[in-house]
């Protein structure tokens, strides 16, 4: 099957990154098991960040729940971002030209956008929400939780879409 | 929490669910029907995610989807063993979603037999 896509994708397929990708046995495996393994430690983290505001656990204080899971949040989501773009290089035009890939695209740039937004607004005030963070930084964790859940449902689905 | 829990079920269904529409289960293509034919192999992508070869069949020319690439190598078909030019025999099922594409279960190279699934 031909397919047409924007230059950048086709010049990323045509790389020497996306033709080591294609013709490499091993490459391609390990990258979609770091994909998998990335996906765990990131989504993992922020589910259970996000969960704790909007308040489950209130055991633990907020901030201390945030610092602990800030290393692999941040870990998980280097290791997602790196192997991403290798397994994308492999197949970008038909990957890019794909539906249920654009709305992982958005909803990864949604859930980023939500993520600097809600650190930029509330981040010093953590410590005071050890009983209950106020609605609208509630309705981020929200919307966090279901972006995120929604880039990996995204992420499965288009292997099969 | 509790709603969580009860919600995961229904989750668990989805997920069962979706190999219906895929490309990486074998749900879109017509398994009812298997395609069995003998031809010479036109084009060759010997590449990830899934190798692919061009047959014409029936007066059409094919994309036939074989294994990802480390599986093809594991299984005895490394990049050599399929070149253009070559007669190969393949058996599998048509895609129900894309035109002229086929998924193979077992392919015969130079005699040998190869299970895909």
């Amino acid at each position: 099957m031909e397919h047409s896509g924007p230059a950048w994708a086709a010049a990323l397929e045509a790389s020497g990154l996306g033709a080591l990708m294609r013709e490499s046995a091993v490459l391609y495996p390990l990258a979609n098991i770091a994909h998998i393994l990335g996906l765990v430690l990131f989504a993992g983290s922020i589910l259970l960040l996000d969960l704790r505001l909007l308040g489950c656990a209130k055991a633990l204080p907020a901030a201390a729940v945030a610092r602990a899971l800030a290393p692999t949040m941040f870990i998980g989501f280097v290791v997602q971002i790196v192997s991403g773009v290798l397994l994308f290089s492999a197949d970008a035009r038909p990957l890019w030209g794909n539906p249920v890939m654009q709305v992982k695209a958005a909803l990864i740039v949604f859930g980023i956008v939500n993520a600097l937004v809600f650190r930029a607004l509330w981040n010093r005030r953590l410590p005071d929400w050890d009983d209950k963070a106020p609605g609208v930084a509630r309705a981020q964790a929200g919307f966090s939780l279901c972006a995120w859940l929604g880039v990996a449902v995204c992420g499965r689905f288009a292997g099969y879409f | 929490m509790l709603k969580f829990l009860r919600a995961a079920p229904a989750a668990a269904l989805v997920a069962l669910a979706a190999p219906a529409f895929a490309h990486h289960g074998w749900g879109s293509y017509d398994s009812s029907k298997t395609v069995k034919f003998q031809a010479t192999i036109l084009e060759v992508k010997y590449e990830n995610p899934h190798v692919e070869i061009v047959l014409e069949y029936q007066g059409k020319k094919w994309t036939i989807t074989l294994a990802p690439v480390f599986r093809m190598q594991n299984r005895g078909l490394p990049q050599p063993s399929l070149v253009k030019g070559k007669t190969v025999m393949v058996e599998g099922y048509a895609s129900k979603v894309h035109e002229n594409e086929m998924r193979i279960e077992r392919i015969t190279v130079d005699g040998k037999v190869v299970e895909l699934r």
